[in-house]
């Protein structure tokens, strides 16, 4: 979007010989100057570390002059046989928290926007953003709470009165998926129905006061002025979400199901393999090739993703 | 993080918590230094011939804690630089770190060239320190500049035979005051009392004569859990702790790399696949059901001995030495008394060190004398313990001060000869460690000398590791169900190629056992 601005501002350059033209532009390269340099050291500049991943690392020659192993780091991704199990966690809970967080958020924003009292509107917003203010580590020990076979409140004060078996969440795998959405969607939609909330606001009260002398409902008015309204919004939200695909929450895939082994198949992501894995051995090689895969296939999602959005609105893609 | 270290301290205890006993009087045969005596009254004898004319050297020496720093720590050093800058012309600064963060922080340290002089990668795997050239070999330094030291590795002292990668030294150990290993139950004594069970403290129980003990504790107590298993973070299986057979994982490897079963084995086995395994499992499956193993037992965050002390459980699945059961507690033996091959670690020269020669002649001083010894370990007397008897070296806190506000107690025996540490309580006396090493020497398996190098196999070894921590937590405390998840397990631990490892690690052991 930035760049759609910039070419704007600068749609009429003076049209002079290249010399000319070059000390019009020079203030701007001077602007960005600081910018570069910023992202050069410190995004561009640690990425020689990359041949980490192909070394076997003896820091008595240095990193550099380590000797190289090929693909070695790589092998043990792959040797356990959980790497299918590993992408399809990190990329199907991705996909539902960006989906039902997408929709919740708004409908929350909207819901919000439409309490008329000042007080009960901030009141409700500080509420709802309180679980995005708390570690994980707390939030573990809370579902903990709910959850422990001992003295969780869901198997000693629901199931029991009810004269039901006790259920040991930590040991069965059905109840995770639903655990791990639940629990993600509560922290974060605080913060994301905010961002919603001030799209929604910015929207300019004379479109709804015409549909309401038009004799619009409340309804046809959310759907017809409210949700086009938002489409850049959510369109900007979805690109900023798809970039971190391949990214999980490490504390919530790690933390709140307490590392507990036998819902790995429902609860391990690559960064919490990768922990577990490499905990003990103090690889740095290894450890350099899980972020190496990482992130060669968070860049291919991306422009993916990309290739998607630029379908479905041209103008809103990023390149 | 927190929670794999509660296994990690455990597996400490086991190893290194021996320091807390030993008395003066040793009638270990190879004892032949007059410089060290309860009370360390000779230890002027060093000084008085060796005064250093030198220059003096600064060291940096690391000093593991549990997490806090004793605030006397400076108090302590100052104290130790009054006699070693005399001695041997060497300044020592402790750099103190929490055990728990050392595995993440000293390889970093080193890879990023902070200097330390003197380092203790407590519990950590020496062979990735070497194999990444973290730490300098030791023998020459040793030769020249340690005598004493030299002369307990000739003395046949184990302080470095376990440290050596390819016949190379690397890491220098405490001389321990006991050897041998059995499995064992560690219970409270009025709770086995109370419910008249015959306790015989030289018979070996079976696993369902343990289960009985349960069922009667359980009787007399609903509320109690008395099987106290806590298996959050457990990375690998504590099946040693229990085992009715001896155990050699070789040289301190992880048991997920194959084992020898049994003292006249020279066949490495997946420990997991043994019958003897299977069956510590389905008792602890058993016991999970029958109520008597903690519902929580593979998340909660206390320790097997939070458990206990607070009343939940009876005991706990322990090594049977004497050091491990209170005054209040019985050991129950599950299985014989043994010698395995012992684990690797100590203390390693870092290639960042600047002053290596000034770290040995510290070691050596440290391990020659035990008044020196007990300083650090202990603190000042007077201040931080007072002598209770000094034949046998029982010291207790001065009075008004306890474990948790005493400003000096680290109990972890990392220093010098721990035959000569002074002791914290009567009931555990050199003479008891003694009689446990004499009786675990008549049964020693077949992989003592042996050493393992795993350097071909490992990416197998990690991929067996995440197999590991996924399955053990919940099979070892009894959690699921086993018809399910057992075979789940034994075939994930063939995909990640424990086949491979075990061949690799039988053909070298052939050729070392042959040699």
């Amino acid at each position: 979007m930035q760049n759609v601005k910039q070419t704007k501002a600068l749609r009429h350059p003076p049209r002079k010989k290249m010399r000319g033209r070059w000390k019009w532009y020079l203030p701007f390269y001077l602007m960005m100057l600081p910018g570069l340099l910023y992202i050069l050291i410190n995004n561009y500049l640690p990425m020689a570390g990359i041949v980490v991943a192909f070394k076997k690392v003896n820091y008595r020659l240095g990193l550099f002059a380590s000797p190289w192993n090929g693909i070695d780091n790589f092998k043990f991704l792959f040797k356990s046989g959980s790497l299918g199990t590993m992408l399809r966690n990190t990329i199907l809970y991705n996909v539902v928290f960006i989906v039902i967080g997408t929709v919740l958020a708004v409908a929350v924003a909207i819901m919000l926007n439409e309490i008329r009292q000042k007080f009960a509107s901030r009141l409700y917003q500080t509420l709802i953003l309180m679980p995005y203010l708390m570690s994980m580590v707390i939030v573990s020990y809370l579902v903990f709470a709910f959850l422990s076979g001992e003295t969780g409140y869901i198997n000693n004060s629901i199931l029991k009165p009810l004269g039901l078996q006790p259920i040991s969440f930590y040991q069965e795998q059905a109840y995770w998926p639903f655990i791990l959405v639940f629990v993600h969607t509560w922290k974060n939609i605080g913060f994301t129905s905010i961002v919603y909330f001030a799209a929604v606001v910015g929207i300019s009260k004379e479109l709804y006061e015409s549909a309401s002398v038009e004799g619009a409902t409340k309804l046809q008015q959310i759907r017809h002025i409210t949700l086009p309204s938002l489409k850049p919004t959510v369109i900007t939200m979805f690109i900023l979400s798809i970039s971190k695909m391949f990214f999980s929450d490490f504390g919530l895939f790690y933390q709140v199901p307490k590392n507990s082994g036998i819902l790995y198949p429902v609860t391990q992501t690559i960064d919490t393999y990768v922990y577990n894995a490499l905990m003990n051995q103090n690889n740095p090689g290894m450890s350099a090739a899980a972020g190496f895969i990482q992130s060669i296939a968070g860049c291919i999602l991306v422009i993916l993703a990309n290739a998607l959005i630029r379908r479905i609105s041209r103008e809103d893609a990023m390149f | 993080m927190k929670k794999r270290v509660l296994s990690l301290l455990l597996a400490l205890v086991t190893l290194f918590s021996l320091a807390a006993c030993g008395p003066g009087e040793s009638e270990n045969p190879t004892d032949t230094t007059p410089a060290s005596a309860p009370g360390g009254e000779n230890s002027a004898q060093p000084s008085a011939d060796e005064g250093w004319t030198g220059e003096t050297a600064h060291i940096i020496v690391t000093y593991n804690t549990l997490g806090t720093t004793p605030p006397d720590l400076q108090k302590i050093q100052d104290a130790v630089n009054e006699r070693t800058v005399k001695e041997i012309g060497v300044e020592v600064e402790f750099r103190a770190t929490s055990a728990y963060d050392a595995f993440a922080l000293y390889p970093t340290w080193i890879a990023t060239g902070e200097r330390i002089d003197l380092m203790m990668p407590l519990l950590q795997d020496l062979r990735t320190y070497v194999d990444q050239g973290l730490v300098e070999p030791l023998d020459d330094l040793i030769a020249q500049n340690a005598p004493y030291l030299s002369q307990l590795i000739e003395e046949g002292q184990p302080i470095t035979s376990n440290n050596k990668v390819d016949g190379v030294t690397y890491a220098v150990l405490a001389v321990p005051n006991m050897f041998g290993n059995n499995g064992a139950f560690i219970a409270t004594k009025a709770l086995v009392d109370e419910v008249d069970w015959n306790y015989d403290p030289d018979k070996i129980y079976t696993y369902d004569e343990l289960g009985e003990l349960f069922a009667l504790i359980k009787a007399a107590h609903p509320e109690m859990y008395p099987c106290g298993v806590v298996t959050t973070g457990r990375t690998s299986s504590e099946f040693s702790y229990a085992t009715t057979t001896p155990v050699d994982t070789i040289a301190g490897s992880p048991n997920y790399t194959g084992v020898l079963m049994g003292a006249d084995s020279t066949e490495i086995v997946n420990l997991y696949e043994t019958a003897e395994y299977k069956d510590y499992l389905e008792h602890l499956r058993a016991w999970n059901q029958a109520g008597y193993i903690h519902p929580d037992a593979s998340t909660t965050d206390s320790s097997v001995n939070g458990l206990q002390d607070a009343g939940v459980s009876a005991g706990y699945f322990m090594v049977g030495a004497p050091v491990q059961a209170g005054e209040d507690d019985y050991i129950i033996n599950l299985g014989p008394n043994y010698i395995a091959s012992a684990g690797m670690g100590g203390w390693v020269v870092p290639m960042t060190a600047e002053e290596p020669e000034a770290a040995m002649r510290f070691l050596n001083l440290v391990w020659k004398d035990a008044e020196l010894m007990n300083l650090i370990q202990w603190g000042i007397e007077g201040e931080h313990y007072v002598m209770l008897d000094e034949s046998i070296g029982l010291i207790g806190f001065p009075d008004g001060v306890d474990a948790t506000s005493s400003p000096y107690y680290n109990t972890l025996g990392l220093w010098g000869d721990t035959r000569y540490g002074y002791i914290w309580s009567a009931a555990v006396s050199q003479a008891d460690n003694d009689a446990y090493t004499a009786k675990s020497s008549k049964l020693q398996t077949q992989g003592i000398g042996i050493s393992y190098s795993s350097a071909n196999v490992t990416n197998e070894i990690t991929a067996l590791a995440a197999v590991a921590a996924q399955y053990v937590p919940a099979l070892e405390s009894g959690s699921v169900d086993l018809d399910t998840y057992y075979p789940q397990f034994i075939q994930a631990m063939k995909d990640a190629g424990i086949d491979a490892v075990i061949a690799d690690k039988q053909a070298q052991f052939n050729e070392q056992h042959n040699g």
